[in-house]
């Protein structure tokens, strides 16, 4: 393979990286377009390679965070099983239904929870009293100190999470932009903790779904590693980045950055991408 | 275990890419980083059911539930 494509794919892999670990998503949102428009590649090979961009990124950045017990390891477990059996279930529906039909019910989704992070304060009650099943802490990196949480609507927000897994599989887009304002605002988890529990959650995610296309030859081996040097390299960076920002700005940031997936989502209904 | 294991994949990815001979290290880093996550939660859920924590199950069910759904499409 040619060392400047090498080099591009790296670059590319290290800026969806930086996302990935500083919001809890994937990834997918900048991959794939740039595999199809900028590089070329077929839609299912872009979705295989991104794939594993994803796993890369997610589990770099899950590494950092689950040793540092900011991932909540136990509710991405559960909340996993519903995700995992709502993208079962997306798969088999998708070809029945309008791709441009769920773009655009997904771009609401989008908006909708954009603005519930702007006008809706964090509810995350620190005052948790005895410790439970349920409840749960971590240091924060910024200021050093203990945040304890306790987790609400536990059995809605799994629930939810199977249609976020059914709408990312019939998309192809976006679980993380979707599972981290569910975790944040129904389910009362910091932002911090939403977002690194999400990468946690989306490289297992990945990981089952790039077996799938490993096993159906459509993996492009030299686009799939340079993807995932890079993806690795920027989750690293984004962990560091993500260390010097406040929760009020991270709920900020990831709100600005729901509402450019609701376009370029819109953009893609409207086949100009 | 996800350090070492996407670590390693991306280490002989970036050795597959350099030898272009080497097309065996390249799908090898690969693998290693695919099946990283999925050995993370069996690590994970090993871990929990040691200690006997009530979230072990959760763990349990979602391995259950990969395993059924790479079986289905790998069909």
């Amino acid at each position: 393979m040619d060392p400047v494509l090498i080099a591009e794919l790296v670059v590319v892999g290290m800026g969806s990286g930086i996302l990935g670990a500083l919001f809890g998503i994937g990834g997918g949102i900048v991959f794939v377009p740039v595999l199809t428009v900028i590089f070329g590649l077929l839609a299912g090979e872009a979705v295989a390679v991104s794939l594993v961009g994803i796993i890369a990124s997610s589990a770099g950045a899950a590494s950092y965070y689950v040793g540092k017990g900011v991932a909540n390891i136990r509710l991405g477990l559960l909340l996993e099983i519903t995700t995992a059996v709502g993208a079962m279930v997306g798969a088999a529906v998708a070809a029945y239904i309008e791709n441009w039909i769920l773009l655009v019910i997904f771009a609401i989704v989008e908006i909708y929870s954009a603005a519930s992070m702007i006008f809706v304060p964090e509810r995350v009650s620190e005052d948790v009293g005895t410790d439970d099943a349920l409840t749960f802490s971590y240091k924060d990196e910024k200021d050093g100190a203990v945040r304890r949480y306790r987790l609400g609507n536990l059995w809605p927000g799994t629930a939810l999470c199977a249609a976020a897994g059914a709408m990312s599989s019939m998309t192809g887009v976006g679980g993380g932009t979707v599972k981290v304002p569910l975790m944040n605002i129904l389910m009362h988890v910091p932002i911090r903790a939403a977002s690194n529990t999400s990468n946690y959650m989306i490289g297992i995610t990945a990981a089952s779904g790039a077996i799938i296309y490993l096993a159906h030859g459509t993996l492009l081996p030299d686009y799939a590693a340079a993807i995932a040097i890079g993806a690795l390299v920027g989750s690293y960076i984004g962990t560091r980045i993500s260390a010097k920002l406040n929760a009020s700005s991270m709920r900020r940031y990831f709100s600005v950055l729901l509402l450019v997936v609701a376009g370029i989502i819109l953009l893609e209904a409207g086949g100009y991408i | 275990m996800l350090k070492l294991g996407v670590v390693s994949g991306a280490a002989l990815c970036a050795l597959g890419l350099l030898v272009p001979s080497a097309e065996v290290v390249l799908w090898a880093g690969i693998v290693m980083v695919m099946v990283t996550p999925l050995a993370g939660v069996v690590a994970s859920t090993a871990s929990l059911v040691h200690e006997r924590d009530l979230w072990a199950k959760a763990g349990i069910v979602l391995i259950a539930v990969i395993a059924i759904g790479l079986v289905l499409s790998l069909a």
